[in-house]
């Protein structure tokens, strides 16, 4: 039936004629040129690019495959659909169709011409992303990723996009609707699919986790031969069927039949192979589903505490075999009977034993459910071992996450890398609690009590037999007993054991007592050169760095020792709403991405060179060990304390909750101790983060983008719904994490408020100190507040988790002068704060300083926040005498109605006031004085303010708009969007207003569009007229005056009873605040002031008038 | 060599009919096939080259039943179409190497050697190493004819070979048929143009409407016009009125009046000389009289 010369010869004419197609000829040309570039500007010495492009070996390669495979489909489509059209004119094709070869000996020959041509094409573009991995000295070679990634990616997309189009135009007689269909498929692949269903659509390996890892490779490679084997088995089968198809009589009729059956056996295997791949997924969607479940049954279910665990393991290729022997307490105050522990349900139990006794147990998935000969009275201690051995199913990580965030492809640069929770391999192996890779007695998340997991301490010991080429690493001393035998005994109690393996090598400092470990992979120490001269100062550094860390959170971190293990690129930990850290945070340890990831600190190289370009930019003199041991301290104050910010940039806002977070903090408290609390869930974290003094990062993009910024979408969500819903329901994590910070932040203001800073301070860092490796129940904790400060805490909590009402505040009056005080000069600022709602509130005050880079830079962690308890309808004047001049006020008011929640403003000159005394704290104001009104404002979003379009959107644009509006309903938009046609709200601090301080703005033009301010006079009178302006052409807070020297006008129309007045102002040079247009008389009912778009600037504002009666 | 081909039919899907209970027997040597467009030449051809199938019939080549030893029958088989124009971008002597591969001739010594012989044998040597698709009109018909005979078929059919080809091309073509047909060959040329069968075959059929009108040697067909062909010199008014009574097959201007020929059984009044016919004049003495067919 087939002919291998026939088809060689087909193949090796048919691909001469496919190099001379030019079409072929300038793709391959400009292909290669874009890759020559794109490899010397991202990988190699000459472009210099992020470190984390080509820090792991199989990077170099897989982005140049990842990129080839992208482009050349569309050229295959095109070449693959040219080469098997018949075309009628080609009668020069019949010459060889009464040749002795068969349809198949065509079809495969016309395929491998494809092949062989896009094999040479591929060697090229390897030949070159190899020859720039050569000259990227800093980063290593793997040959065999240049062999793998063809293999995986570009070959089987090469295959088999040749089949679909062969079939396609064989079965369609017509090659351009073909190409059509065939370009649509990627299309919507690209776009729409990308890596939903588990990536089985995407036969391009567009968004298949190819990422291989030096220390753990693939970590999915069954999964990817499965899937890129799918693709080739239905290239087969299209192959076949094109046989059949392919408009030639065959050599034999029976030829047809078998090309027919032979097409379906392969669909079938194809199907078949499908069914495997997506099995693992369906079962472990189904495992997730029912562990929640049986979590949720057990939830309520008393159960014993484990107070000790020696786990005594085995590691064998990919499976452990363990034996756990515990001392369970009955801390209930009833006994018990009936008890549970759960297990990895791919951990096969071999034998309980209870108080030496074997006992028999159900499993339920993870659940072992076992009964006791005799009850556990309340406080007894009893043993029990567990033996049990088998592999991980790591599905039972994360049951609290699902959907979009649990299956959505994780991509970095051009590297689509999968998103692994547990690691047991043969040569590898990482475990966290999250695995149950040993015996826990609590149940994990449920629907019934989502955030109650438990938080107890337990006295571990490990003994690890591996290969003995393999370091095993976990908490606690460890003594290396033979090669491949560790024993881990942790000094303290802890609430979880890790336990890595790997090919590691060490480096280790013992600075005080305590031992700093650095855990790396062999071939991955790409770090020593860069601190080759720190070597005899290092000790003081870490001590002053230690020092310093725990001067600042005013705790200690009280383990024998500090590691950091380099964790494959593949390990992934999600955000736990209920927890603030990841599992890269394991007790006296941090589980580093390898070769440092996209940790900009960990760039070495690129932090050298900034240092040396700012060095130089300043002219300062320092020398190599200086720089060392700044980028060092860099590091870690950045990405290990968070003493000082990672600058992150936001266009859309959000806190990034997300995002990886490798600081130790939880090291100080959550592994140190905790308040267990069934009722309030979020108390923990919430006085985590409290506690956690690390350098905020403020988003400030998101209002010029988005109109709002992301604390007031979550104080907008929190007026919807309460809390309870707000966490069961499918908002956006981001949000979600972003409400609980938000009411925590709260919450715990309010009590430093009720109790006093200081003091309450100082008794939760005494209450940690008091049960360090010990949890403390809310009750406890609700107690010792109330006996120390005769307070009781609990409706305060009550109140904050549950109030949906917020309070909103009108901001006023802020003024600024210097005072004399004593015989000096200090910095007076006063202003006046009324909450207008029937609800109490607080806000919170800070000052900016000039000594601070940017503007829009969050405010120093060390200058302290000010704040005032509003109670609701109470109006206030807050003072601040202050010893330095600020550049800019910030007033925060937490969760509030206020658009923007923060009002942060330039301060003006500070003149002296010599009459004035200084003043400082705050006096409650009088609300119901009687001011005769004089003044008439109206403000953008007041009934008297209309706006005009004259222009007529096109049709398209308005059903785009409306299809928008519809889908998200967005009443302010950000003023660094194109600005639109017609008026738009958006909102800032500058602009006036109560409590939302808005304005509209539409594009600039020729003044055909206007905005119209209607007062509603009472009184015929002579009115002084203002409109209220930002001061400062751009209208952004941020950016005032970079056109300074620019005349920027606004136009506008005064109507009176004598007419109309046409006047001009500059706004490059208006005040902030209100500008005076002129007096003019206004009899009762009559009278506007008009602004059209005519502008100078890209974009013209309107915010309010106010007419004065004199 | 020999082809016999029994009762065989061809209907299209669309329902034309383009053979129509056909039987011939073809020998080694050459063959014509005569027949105006559409008489079913083509489809005729393309059955026989087993690039079609038939709906009905049978056809045995050298006892080989062309449906059941597809395979075998194409070891035997040379091509060339009518319309061999167009092609991929292969030089000359890749094209014709390409046709030898896939005939099978395996060993590349072997190969070479005969392609070179075979460009030489059709005058493209000079030529081995440019693009096909930039050769002239005949060097692409030569082309096309070493292809057809680089594996040494036993059987070769000859679509159409010399239209659209000059005089000298055209009298190279029909030499190196006429060398072929020397040999133990079956040679299928099919056309419209009569000269070329009355010069080089010995055997012939003539087709019309999907039936065989004819079959037997070009002398048989000739036989049949002896004495009806008659020659004269005639003015314009004579001109005008043989014209509608006879049909005219040749008109050359002489001195002022016309050389005509005609076919008719007597032709009286005038002086005309009876003279010996050849191919063209019994192809349409034949299709005027056997098939009432005006060619006129």
């Amino acid at each position: 039936m087939i002919s291998l010369k026939n088809i060689a010869t087909i193949a090796r004419y048919e691909s001469k004629v496919l190099w001379r197609n030019w079409f072929f000829r300038i793709f391959a040309l400009a292909i290669i040129t874009i890759l020559v570039f794109f490899n010397i500007g991202v990988f190699s010495p000459v472009g210099n690019n992020r470190w984390f492009h080509r820090a792991i070996s199989s990077g170099i390669p897989y982005a140049n495959m990842v990129f080839l495979n992208l482009v050349q489909v569309a050229v295959l489509i095109f070449l693959a659909s040219g080469i098997i059209k018949n075309n009628k004119k080609l009668d020069t094709n019949e010459v060889f169709y009464v040749r002795p070869l068969s349809n198949a000996d065509l079809v495969l020959g016309k395929a491998l011409a494809l092949l062989i041509l896009f094999f040479w094409l591929n060697l090229v573009i390897l030949v070159i992303a190899l020859i720039v991995n050569v000259t990227a000295t800093d980063t290593n070679i793997n040959f065999q990723a240049y062999i793998y990634y063809p293999l995986l990616i570009s070959f089987p997309n090469i295959i088999f996009t040749t089949s679909l189009s062969f079939l396609l135009v064989s079965v369609l007689r017509n090659q351009a609707i073909g190409i059509i269909f065939l370009l649509g498929l990627v299309g919507v692949i690209l776009i729409y699919f990308q890596g939903n269903y588990y990536f089985l659509p995407d036969y391009i390996a567009f968004k298949l986790p190819l990422y291989a890892s030096d220390i753990a490779g693939f970590s999915n490679l069954n999964q990817l031969v499965l899937h890129r084997t799918i693709y080739l088995c239905l290239a087969c089968a299209f192959f076949l069927a094109t046989i059949s198809f392919f408009p030639r009589l065959p050599q034999r009729k029976v030829n047809r039949l078998a090309s027919a059956i032979l097409t379906i056996l392969f669909l079938l295997g194809a199907t078949g192979l499908v069914w495997v791949y997506l099995e693992k997924e369906i079962n472990d969607k189904a495992l997730r589903k029912t562990m929640i479940a049986l979590n949720g049954e057990m939830a309520e279910t008393p159960n014993i505490d484990i107070t000790s665990c020696y786990l005594d393991l085995n590691h064998s290729e990919n499976t452990i075999s363990c034996g756990a022997r515990m001392i369970v307490q009955n801390n209930q105050v009833h006994q018990l009977k009936k008890l549970f522990v759960t297990l990895n349900p791919e951990l096969s139990v071999n034998k309980l034993i209870f108080e030496g006794r074997a006992l028999n147990f159900t499993r339920k998935s993870h659940l072992i459910l076992f009964e006791t000969p005799v009850p556990i009275l309340p406080g007894e201690k009893k043993s029990l071992e567990i033996q049990y051995e088998g592999g991980i199913n790591e599905a039972v990580c994360y049951l609290d996450i699902h959907g979009d965030r649990y299956e959505k492809p994780r991509t970095t640069f051009m590297y689509n890398i999968d998103k692994r929770f547990v690691f047991l391999e043969s040569d590898y192996v990482l475990l966290t609690k999250d695995a149950l890779w040993y015996p826990q007695a609590w149940v994990g998340y449920n629907k019934t009590s989502p955030g109650a997991g438990n938080h107890n301490f337990i006295d571990f010991r490990l003994k690890v037999n591996t290969r003995e080429n393999l370091t095993a690493i976990s908490q606690g001393k460890v003594m290396n007993e033979a090669p491949g035998v560790y024993a881990f005994s942790p000094e303290v109690p802890l609430p979880q054991i890790s336990l890595i393996i790997g090919d590691y090598d060490q480096k280790s400092i013992t600075v005080d007592s305590t031992d700093f470990n650095l855990f790396f992979h062999e071939k991955n120490d790409y770090f020593s050169e860069y601190f080759d001269q720190l070597q005899d100062t290092l000790a003081t550094l870490v001590r002053d760095l230690r020092n310093g860390y725990e001067q600042d959170q005013n705790m200690k971190y009280n383990f024998s020792r500090f590691q950091l293990v380099e964790a494959p690129v593949q390990f992934y930990a999600f955000t736990n709403l209920y927890e603030n850290h990841q599992a890269y945070i394991q007790p006296e340890t941090v589980l580093l991405p390898e070769k440092g990831g996209e940790i900009w600190e960990l760039d070495f190289k690129s932090q050298f060179k900034v240092m040396n370009h700012q060095t130089r930019i300043n002219n300062h003199v320092m020398d190599g060990k200086d720089k060392q041991a700044n980028i060092f301290k860099n590091f870690v104050k950045s990405v290990l304390t968070k003493q000082q910010n990672s600058w992150q940039f936001s266009w859309r806002g959000g806190n990034n909750a997300e995002g990886a977070n490798y600081a130790v903090f939880p090291n100080l408290y959550w592994y140190q101790t905790g308040i267990n609390s069934k009722k309030w869930p979020l108390l923990n974290k919430n006085l985590a983060d409290y506690l956690n003094q690390e350098a905020q990062v403020d988003d400030n993009m998101s209002r010029n983008w988005r109109g709002i910024s992301f604390t007031e979408d979550c104080n907008s969500l929190m007026r919807e719904k309460n809390l309870e819903d707000i966490l069961s329901q499918e908002e956006s994590f981001d949000k979600v994490s972003g409400i609980i910070k938000l009411k925590g932040d709260y919450l715990l203001k309010h009590l430093e408020l009720q109790i006093g800073k200081e003091a309450f301070k100082s008794f939760l860092y005494q209450m940690i100190a008091e049960h360090a490796h010990q949890t403390l129940s809310y009750d406890d904790f609700r107690t010792a507040v109330l006996r120390r400060f005769q307070f009781d805490i609990e409706p305060i909590i009550d109140q904050v988790y549950s109030q949906v009402e917020q309070p909103a505040f009108i901001i006023a009056d802020i003024s600024d002068y210097q005072v004399r005080d004593g015989d000096r000069n200090r910095f007076q600022v006063v202003f006046r704060v009324e909450n207008v709602e029937d609800v109490d509130g607080m806000i919170k005050v800070q000052f900016h300083y000039n000594r601070q880079s940017a503007a829009f830079a969050p405010p120093d962690m060390n200058d302290e926040a000010s704040v005032s308890f509003i109670p609701k309808g109470q109006q206030k004047e807050i003072r601040f005498l202050l010893d330095e001049r600020p550049d800019r006020i910030m007033i925060n008011t937490l969760i509030s109605r206020n658009i923007p929640s923060v009002i942060n403003l330039p301060l003006g000159q500070f003149e002296m006031n010599q009459k004035q005394q200084p003043l400082s704290g705050e006096i409650i104001l009088l609300n119901n004085e009687e001011v005769a009104i004089t003044e008439i404002i109206v403000d953008n979003e007041d009934p008297g303010f209309t706006t005009f379009t004259p222009i007529r959107e096109p049709y398209l644009r308005k059903m785009i708009l409306k299809r928008n509006n519809e889908n998200s309903p967005q009443k302010y938009h950000g003023e660094w969007r194109s600005s639109a046609s017609h008026w738009r709200l958006t909102t800032g601090a500058a602009y006036y207003g109560k409590y939302v301080r808005s304005a509209h703005f539409t594009r600039s033009g020729k003044g055909e569009k206007i905005a119209t301010w209607q007062p509603e006079i009472k009184e015929s009178a002579y009115y002084d007229v203002y409109v209220h302006l930002t001061g400062g052409n751009s209208n952004n807070a941020f950016f005032p005056n970079r056109r300074k020297q620019q005349i920027v006008n606004y136009n506008y129309y005064v109507c009176h009873d004598d007419g109309e007045d046409g006047i001009t102002i500059d706004i490059n040079r208006a005040e902030r605040g209100w500008n005076f247009l002129g007096s003019f008389y206004f009899s009762q009912g009559t009278g506007k002031v008009i602004l059209d778009n005519k502008s100078e600037n890209r974009s013209v504002f309107a915010d309010a008038v106010k007419w004065v009666k004199q | 060599m020999r082809i016999e081909i029994e009762s065989l039919s061809k209907v299209y899907p669309n329902g034309h009919r383009a053979l129509s209970d056909v039987n011939l027997t073809i020998e080694s040597g050459m063959f014509g096939l005569l027949g105006p467009n559409g008489a079913g030449k083509s489809s005729l051809m393309r059955i026989l080259v087993t690039l079609q199938e038939y709906t009905s019939g049978k056809i045995t080549i050298d006892g080989l039943d062309i449906n059941k030893h597809r395979k075998k029958i194409r070891t035997l088989l040379g091509y060339l179409p009518q319309d061999f124009t167009y092609f991929s971008k292969l030089k000359t002597w890749e094209f014709l190497d390409y046709a030898a591969r896939l005939s099978g001739k395996k060993r590349t010594k072997d190969r070479m050697n005969a392609v070179s012989t075979m460009l030489e044998q059709v005058g493209l040597f000079q030529v081995r190493n440019r693009m096909a698709n930039k050769l002239s009109g005949g060097m692409k018909r030569r082309l096309g004819i070493a292809q057809a005979l680089i594996a040494e078929p036993k059987m070769l059919v000859i679509d159409e070979p010399t239209t659209g080809l000059d005089p000298e091309e055209r009298i190279r073509f029909r030499n190196i048929l006429s060398d072929l047909s020397q040999k133990d060959v079956a040679i299928i040329l099919s056309t419209h143009i009569v000269g070329d069968i009355s010069s080089t075959c010995h055997n012939m059929a003539l087709l019309h409407q999907g039936t065989v009108a004819f079959d037997g040697a070009p002398e048989a067909l000739i036989k049949n016009v002896k004495g009806h062909v008659w020659q004269l010199q005639v003015n314009d008014q004579e001109f005008s009125f043989l014209k509608e009574k006879y049909p005219v097959i040749s008109t050359i201007p002489s001195q002022g009046k016309w050389e005509i020929q005609v076919l008719a059984e007597n032709v009286e009044g005038y002086h005309a000389i009876n003279i010996e016919p050849n191919l063209e004049h019994a192809y349409v003495y034949f299709m005027e009289n056997n098939l009432n067919v005006s060619l006129m």
